[in-house]
């Protein structure tokens, strides 16, 4: 729970009340690599914040591929939004790809906290701001990079990237065939 | 100004006094096609909604190529939000497409409102849920569709597109050249 306070704490302050409310909503849990804390086609109501270990955001294609939307690394808010916003139901799964240590919270009971508590309202806009500069980052990343360009953008993010995601789910992340991907790697040996 | 109080209506109703708080800050004014309302590289500390007319953001890049990374339909918020979130020099340039007419607002000023009245902190963070889903929705579309569908998906967005753009800077915002651009249009109204 310390390292969520402390994440809170770059953001923004809250008062002793706001975080003893927050607390109480609060769930700390421990998951198997594998194991899905949201499934496609659920209706989600939980959002999440990673303790530790990496998970991945991911949908199906209908070609049968899988699309890896992002990876996240610890100390990250984690939640399929779109369908939290939009109270329907997910395209996209979060799935452990790690044992991980995860803190978990009613997507409505912390809605209402923000409704009731100007600080923790200021929270909940400033973390919708930080999720809303990584979409755009990786949005213009698509539109100004190319994908060697693009591909060590995510080692230098995720260093251990090869060692956590199969070749072909880091492929799909950077939009890129798994050929290309093993292409674009040879060349920068070889530099 | 009645589209900009329909939008704030539609998203998060406000009560009287925190609508004359945001209102008191807005300026509306008129430009003509061309028109650059940010520019790469210089200070910002506006946001604006168009209440007519289209816009379009673009980075030129180091080797000097012109990329379209948005296009923003009528009656929707504009500006280099990511580097105002971030208080950043803008890394892109927005210019009116058309003749447009847009209301103007600071964005420090109208975040003083946010975390000073809770009412307009539930509005803030209403649009950026709903912005959060149109970049989620653009990722995927970047990722994993081809050219002719992410035209197809532009066209349903703004269908009067290729009146008011030039095919290059409608190119660069699919990601393809001018060449394909044509060569795919010739290939759908073949259909």
């Amino acid at each position: 729970m310390e390292k969520f306070f402390n994440f809170v704490n770059t953001i923004t302050s809250l008062s002793e009340d706001s975080v003893k409310e927050l607390k109480e909503i609060l769930v700390l849990k421990k998951h198997f690599a594998k194991e899905h804390i949201c499934q496609i086609n659920s209706i989600p109501t939980k959002v999440f914040f990673l303790i530790s270990g990496v998970v991945r955001f991911y949908t199906l294609l209908p070609n049968g591929n899988q699309y890896t939307r992002n990876i996240y690394t610890d100390g990250n808010i984690m939640g399929s939004f779109t369908a939290l916003v939009e109270n329907k139901e997910s395209k996209y799964a979060l799935q452990c790809l790690t044992d991980c240590e995860i803190i978990e919270c009613d997507y409505k009971d912390f809605k209402a906290l923000a409704d009731k508590n100007l600080d923790v309202a200021i929270f909940n806009r400033k973390y919708l701001e930080m999720l809303y500069v990584g979409y755009i980052n990786r949005n213009i990343e698509f539109l100004t990079l190319n994908a060697t360009e693009r591909f060590l953008s995510l080692k230098n993010r995720i260093p251990t990237i090869e060692s956590i995601l199969s070749q072909k789910q880091i492929a799909t992340h950077l939009a890129i065939t798994p050929i290309q991907l093993s292409r674009i790697k040879s060349k920068i040996l070889y530099q | 100004m009645e589209a900009f109080i329909e939008h704030i209506n539609n998203v998060y109703p406000l009560p009287q006094h925190c609508l004359e708080k945001i209102l008191a800050l807005v300026e509306v004014e008129n430009h003509t096609a061309g028109f650059k309302i940010v520019e790469q590289g210089k200070k910002t500390e506006d946001l604006f909604f168009s209440l007519e007319g289209i816009c379009r953001a673009y980075i030129t890049t180091n080797e000097g190529v012109e990329k379209s990374t948005f296009i923003f339909p009528e009656n929707s918020f504009l500006g280099a939000i990511t580097c105002l979130i971030s208080e950043v020099i803008p890394y892109a340039t927005i210019e009116c497409v058309t003749n447009c007419k847009l209301a103007r607002i600071n964005y420090y000023k109208f975040i003083e409102l946010t975390d000073t009245f809770i009412e307009i902190n539930k509005l803030h963070r209403a649009n950026l849920e709903k912005a959060y889903v149109n970049l989620e929705k653009r990722d995927f579309e970047l990722a994993n569709l081809n050219a002719t569908e992410r035209y197809v998906s532009l066209k349903k967005d703004i269908p009067q597109i290729d009146n008011i753009l030039p095919q290059k800077k409608i190119a660069s915002y699919l990601g393809i050249t001018n060449v394909q651009l044509s060569r795919l249009k010739k290939l759908l109204y073949s259909l």
